[in-house]
C-alpha cells in the first residue's frame, strides 16, 4: 500500500508531533478544548488568562478611550475609560459592535487586484506594490505630482502617514471626509471666529439652542452625559429640527422648523437682539469687526419675516431670542455638527457665520455657560535624524481655487470628481474613505474615477469605494493596531492613544503606518518612511511632556498645557483679529462679505418633500451598517425605514411598515415606511447608513436607501460640500 | 469506522488539497492524476469525483468562494458555519465569525502536537483543509507504523486499533476518528451555504463549483458515520 497522494501536506511536522500523536495528546487536547470553552463561558471578572488593554474606539470619529479586556488572546469586553474627555467611563452601542468588525467573515483580509471583469484576484503584497509603484511612477512622470490625490477618513495614523506619503510625492491634494460631514460649518466658523469649532458649555449653561444637532443620536458619550446632567439642573434645552431626535428626552421645546431655513431663524433672533437693544453692547465694540455695516443687514430679518420661511411663529421666536437673552452669557446656540448646516444646503457656511454671530450678539465668547474657544496641543517631533519628514510641497491643493474658503482645512474632496472629469486626476488613494458611497452622488463618483488611471483603497472591507478600485489593500481593524496618540484639546488637555489589543487576526492585513512605509517604498520616495507608529508616538508624546509608557498604560492621560481661562477673550485667529461680523475672504472670493438670507438651491413644489438625513446611535455614516451584530439590531428593529408624518401618511393612503416609493429626476427608490409625528409633514426623514450596493457588504447590501443618489453633482459654492439634503421628492405607496 | 477512514484517505487527502486554493496549474494537474492512479478512488467513489474541473474553473471558483471579503465568498472555516457553542448554522443563518470555539479548539490542539500552520490559516486553524490534513496525517503515521509490522490491510489497521489501544498507531486513528466525529459535523452547514450563492456565480465557476459540492457530500457521508459508529468518542 502506498500513500494515495503525495502532494506536500500544508502542515509542518515534525518528528515531535507524530510522537505527541503516537502518544494520545491530540485527543485529550481535543476533549479539553470543548470543555474549557464552556467554562470560560460561565466564568466571570478578571481572571487567568485575561489581560486589559487601553485603547480608542474607531466606530466614529470621536475616539473615545476604551479599556478591552482580552481572554486568551480574544476580545471579549469593553468599557469606556473616565479620564477620557468623550468617554467618560461610557462607550456607546456602536463602540462596543464595531469592534467584532475584527472577526467578521466580511473583512478583506488579502490585497486584492481587479481584473478587466471586475472581479478581484488575492495577490501577495510583493505583487500589488510592485505594479501600484511601477504606475506610479509613471503617473509622476508624465502627469507630475498635482495628479495624485489622497482623500480620508481622518485616523491618527493613516492622517499622519497618509499626509506624508503624499508629501513626498510632492502634492498637496490631501482631502478629508468633510465635504460629507462639516466642511460648511467649520468654513463658516474659520472666517468668523478664526477656529473650526467651538464647543457649548453645556453644565454651565442656563438655555441651549440647538440646531439640528442631536446628542442622542451621533453620541459622544460625555455629551450625552452632559446634556442629562443639564436637564438635571433645570436648564433649558430647545431643539430647532425638522424632526424629533433622540436628544427629545432631555428637551423642553421642539421647533420643527422647515429645512434648510435655520439661517432665516438666526437672522431673525439677531433681528431681536439687535433691534431691542439686547446684545451685548461691550462684547460687540471691543471683540468684532464689521457690525455696524451688517447692522442694517439684519433689521431687514424680523420675526414675521422669518416666520414666513422657516415656519417658525414670530412670536416663538422672539420669545426665544428674549429668553437668550436675559440668560446671557449663560445662553448658546450649539455649535452642531453636520446634520442642519454642516454640509446641507447651499445656505450652510452662511448659517454656521449666523451662529457665531448671535453668539456674540449674546456676548457668550469663553463665558460660563457660553460658547468656549479653546487650545488643542500639537506635538512637535523636531529630529530629522530619527524622524525624517517630507517637506510640505509649496503648490496649492487642486480644488483651492474652486473652492477658496476652506484654505488649509479639510479639502473638497468631490472636487477630485471634477478634477477627474477634466482628465487632471490620475491617481487617487483613499484611506478608510467611502467617498463613493456618500461624499455627493455616488454615479458621478463612479463615471468621475472611470477617467482615473490609478485607484488604490486601503481598508478593512470591501465598501463601494474599494469596489471600484485597482488595488484593495488590507488593513487590520483598530484592536488590531497601535496608532499614534491623540492630543485632544479643551478646558484641560488629555492624551489618549488606541493600542493594539488582540493580535492580527489575518495575517496579511497590516496597519496604516505601515502600509504607507511599503507604498512610499514601491514608489521610490521611501527614505523618509523609516518609522512606526509606537516610534513616532512615544516622540510625539515626549515634545509634549506626556509619559508615552503611562498613557500606554492608563489610555488616557490628561497633562498641562490648557490656557483656557473663563472670561479671558478668546485670541481671534481672523485676518482682522476680532470676530468678524465682515468676512475679508469672502469678500476676496467674490462672495458677499456679510451673511444675509441665501434660500436653499431646491425648494420643494407642491407635491413634493424634503428628504433630509441624519445619524443613529448604532450606526456612522456607512462604516458600521456591516458589522453583524449592528447590522441585526438595523433589521429587527426596521431602522432602515424613511419616517413620513403621521397626516401626510393618512393623506396618501400609507401604514406604517407599507412599502413606499420616493421619485425625483435624479432617481426613484423604495423603502417601507415608519409612521409617526415626529417629522414635520412637509419632510421626509431618512437615516443616512443605509442603501448600500456593493455586494462585498452581503449583511448591509439591499437594506434601505442612499439618500446621495437622490442629489445633483453641485456643492456648495466657496467650500465645496456636497449640500446632501438639497433634495425634494415625491412619496407614494407601492401597491 | 476505522476501515472506512482509510478508504477515503485519498478523498480526504483530496478534499483537503481542493479546498487549500491551490494556485499553480501544475499542482492541480499533479494532484488529479495521482488521485485518479489512487487505489481507493475507483473503488468507492462516485463517477462525479472522479471527473475532475478543468484548472481554469477551479481558479474562478477560488475567486468567488475561497477568496475572503468576496461577495459569494463561502470560506470553508468551521466558526464561520457554527454558533458560539459549535453547533451548526442553518443556511439562512447570519455567519458567525472567525476565531470561534472551533478555532479555539484546533488551535490548541494544533499547538499541543506541535505541529505548525502556514501563515495563511493563522486565524484558520479550523480551515476544512487543516482539519482534514490532521486527519490524514493520523491515516499515514498508523499506516507507516503498520508497514514497520507488515499489516498493511486497511481491515487489519481497523482491527488493530480496536485490540491495541496502547500503541501509539491506535491513539492516530483514534484521534482521526474523533476529528472525523466531532470536527466534520460543519460540512452540512457549509455545503448549504454554498448551494444559497450557486445563483450567483460566473458560468466558468460552476463546473468546480459542483466538484466542491460532491466532494462535500462524501465528506459528510463521512461524518454521518463517524457519528454513527464513533459517537463522537472513539
Amino acid at each position: 500500500m502506498t500513500h494515495p497522494i503525495t502532494r506536500r501536506s500544508l502542515l509542518r511536522t515534525g518528528a515531535a508531533s507524530t510522537a505527541l500523536i503516537a502518544a494520545g495528546a491530540g485527543l485529550s487536547t481535543l476533549t479539553s478544548c470543548a470543555a474549557g470553552a464552556q467554562e470560560s463561558e460561565e466564568g466571570s471578572g478578571l481572571s487567568t488568562g485575561e489581560v486589559q488593554i487601553p485603547t480608542t474606539c474607531n466606530a466614529c470619529s470621536n475616539k473615545c478611550g476604551m479599556m478591552a479586556t482580552v481572554r486568551n488572546g480574544k476580545l471579549i469586553e469593553l468599557a469606556g475609560i473616565k479620564d477620557h474627555p468623550y468617554s467618560k467611563g461610557r462607550i456607546c452601542g456602536r463602540g462596543h459592535g464595531f469592534a467584532t468588525l475584527a472577526y467578521s467573515s466580511d473583512r478583506v483580509t488579502e490585497p486584492l487586484k481587479r481584473l478587466e471583469d471586475n472581479t478581484f484576484q488575492p495577490v501577495s503584497w510583493e505583487e500589488a506594490l510592485s505594479d501600484i509603484g511601477q504606475r506610479m511612477k509613471s503617473i509622476l512622470a508624465e502627469h507630475g505630482p498635482e495628479s495624485v490625490s489622497f482623500i480620508n477618513d481622518p485616523r491618527p495614523s493613516g492622517k499622519e502617514w497618509g499626509s506624508r506619503f503624499m508629501h513626498a510625492l510632492g502634492s498637496n491634494n490631501i482631502y478629508t471626509h468633510a465635504a460629507s460631514c462639516n466642511l460648511s460649518k467649520e468654513s463658516g466658523f474659520v472666517h468668523t471666529i478664526g477656529a473650526s469649532n467651538f464647543s457649548a458649555d453645556i453644565s454651565h449653561a442656563k438655555e441651549i439652542l440647538f440646531i439640528g444637532r442631536s446628542y442622542g443620536d451621533g453620541i459622544r458619550p460625555s455629551s450625552a452625559l452632559s446634556i442629562s446632567a443639564a436637564q438635571d439642573a433645570q436648564t433649558k434645552i430647545v431643539l430647532v429640527d425638522p424632526r424629533l431626535s433622540n436628544t427629545g428626552v432631555f428637551a423642553d421645546q421642539w421647533i420643527p422648523i422647515k429645512p434648510g431655513c435655520d439661517l432665516a431663524l438666526l437672522l431673525a433672533i439677531a433681528h431681536v437682539l439687535v433691534s431691542e437693544d439686547l446684545y451685548n453692547k461691550e462684547f460687540i465694540e471691543t471683540q468684532t469687526s464689521g457690525f455696524d455695516e451688517w447692522q442694517p443687514i439684519v433689521m431687514e430679518y424680523t420675526p414675521e419675516w422669518a416666520s414666513e420661511i422657516c415656519d417658525v411663529p414670530a412670536d416663538t421666536i422672539r420669545t426665544l431670542a428674549c429668553e437668550l437673552a436675559a440668560k446671557a452669557p449663560a445662553a448658546v446656540v450649539e455649535p452642531s455638527w453636520r446634520a442642519a448646516f454642516g454640509c446641507s444646503y447651499r445656505n450652510s457656511t452662511d448659517c454656521a457665520r449666523a451662529v457665531c454671530l448671535v453668539n456674540a450678539l449674546l456676548g457668550n465668547w469663553n463665558q460660563k455657560g457660553g460658547a468656549l474657544i479653546t487650545s488643542t496641543p500639537k506635538p512637535h517631533v523636531d529630529d530629522p535624524e530619527h524622524f525624517p519628514t517630507p517637506s510640505k510641497p509649496k503648490v496649492s491643493r487642486v480644488g483651492d481655487t474652486m473652492y477658496p474658503l476652506d484654505k488649509g482645512g479639510s479639502g473638497s474632496a468631490p472636487s477630485v470628481v471634477e478634477q477627474a472629469l477634466d482628465g487632471k486626476a490620475h491617481a487617487v488613494f483613499f484611506y478608510t474613505s467611502n467617498a463613493m458611497y456618500g461624499y455627493g452622488k455616488p454615479e458621478a463618483w463612479e463615471e468621475a474615477m472611470k477617467q482615473v488611471d490609478l485607484k488604490v483603497c486601503i481598508d478593512v472591507q470591501m465598501s463601494e469605494t474599494a469596489l471600484q478600485c485597482d488595488y484593495v489593500l488590507p488593513e487590520c481593524t483598530f484592536v488590531e493596531r497601535t496608532e499614534v496618540p491623540d492630543f485632544l484639546g479643551g478646558k484641560k488637555w488629555v492624551a489618549a492613544i488606541r493600542r493594539q489589543v488582540i493580535d492580527v487576526v489575518h495575517p496579511e492585513t497590516k496597519p496604516a503606518d505601515e502600509i504607507f512605509n511599503l507604498l512610499a517604498q514601491a514608489c521610490g520616495v521611501g527614505e523618509t518612511f523609516t518609522y512606526n507608529a509606537e516610534e513616532l508616538g512615544r516622540a510625539q508624546a515626549a515634545s509634549l511632556g506626556v509619559d508615552y509608557d503611562k498613557l500606554c498604560e492608563v489610555g488616557a492621560l490628561p497633562f498641562d498645557g490648557s490656557t483656557f481661562d473663563y472670561g479671558q477673550a478668546p485670541t481671534w485667529k481672523t485676518p482682522t483679529g476680532k470676530l468678524q461680523f465682515k468676512s475679508p475672504a469672502h469678500e476676496e472670493a467674490g462672495l458677499d462679505p456679510f451673511v444675509r438670507w441665501v434660500e436653499p438651491k431646491v425648494m420643494p413644489k407642491k407635491g413634493e418633500f424634503r428628504l433630509i438625513g441624519g445619524k443613529q446611535g448604532i450606526h456612522s455614516h456607512s462604516m458600521t451598517t456591516n458589522v453583524p451584530v449592528l447590522n441585526e439590531i438595523s433589521r429587527e428593529y426596521d431602522m432602515e425605514r424613511v419616517w413620513v408624518n403621521a397626516q401626510t401618511a393618512r393623506e396618501l393612503g400609507i401604514n406604517d411598515g407599507d412599502l413606499v416609493e420616493l421619485s425625483n429626476a435624479a432617481h426613484t427608490a423604495q423603502v417601507r415606511a415608519r409612521v409617526t409625528e415626529r417629522v414635520r409633514p412637509d419632510t421626509l426623514f431618512m437615516p443616512t447608513h443605509y442603501g448600500r450596493t456593493s455586494p462585498y457588504m452581503t449583511r448591509a447590501v439591499g437594506l434601505g436607501v442612499n439618500n446621495a443618489h437622490f442629489t445633483e453633482f453641485e456643492l456648495e459654492p466657496g467650500v465645496g460640500s456636497i449640500m446632501s439634503q438639497e433634495i425634494a421628492v415625491t412619496l407614494k405607496k407601492v401597491d | 469506522m476505522k476501515s472506512l477512514l482509510f478508504e477515503r484517505e485519498a478523498l480526504l487527502s483530496l478534499a483537503a488539497a481542493y479546498f487549500s486554493r491551490i494556485a499553480s496549474e501544475e499542482e492541480f494537474i499533479t494532484l488529479q492524476a495521482e488521485y485518479r492512479n489512487s487505489d481507493y478512488a475507483s473503488e468507492t467513489l462516485s463517477e462525479a469525483l472522479l471527473s475532475f474541473p478543468s484548472f481554469d474553473s477551479y481558479a474562478s471558483f477560488c475567486r468567488e468562494i475561497l477568496t475572503p471579503g468576496i461577495p459569494t465568498q463561502a470560506l470553508p472555516v468551521e466558526s464561520l458555519h457554527t454558533d458560539h457553542l459549535g453547533l451548526p448554522l442553518d443556511s439562512h443563518q447570519v455567519r458567525s465569525g472567525y476565531a470561534g470555539t472551533a478555532h479555539d479548539a484546533m488551535s490548541n490542539l494544533f499547538e499541543s502536537l506541535q505541529i505548525t500552520l502556514p501563515n495563511r490559516y493563522a486565524s484558520q486553524a479550523d480551515h476544512l483543509s487543516a482539519e482534514l490534513e490532521l486527519i490524514v496525517l493520523c491515516l499515514q503515521l498508523t499506516r507507516e507504523e503498520s508497514s514497520l509490522l507488515d499489516r498493511t490491510s486497511a481491515t487489519s489497521l481497523a482491527s488493530s486499533a480496536n485490540t491495541d489501544s496502547a500503541n501509539g498507531r491506535s491513539h492516530a486513528l483514534a484521534l482521526a476518528c474523533n476529528l472525523a466525529s466531532m470536527r466534520l459535523a460543519w460540512v452540512g452547514a457549509y455545503r448549504k451555504r454554498l448551494e444559497c450563492v450557486s445563483d450567483h456565480l460566473h458560468p466558468q465557476s460552476k463546473e468546480a463549483f459542483s466538484f466542491a459540492l460532491q466532494l462535500l457530500l462524501a465528506l459528510e457521508e463521512i461524518n454521518h458515520i463517524a457519528l454513527q459508529t464513533e459517537g463522537g468518542n472513539a
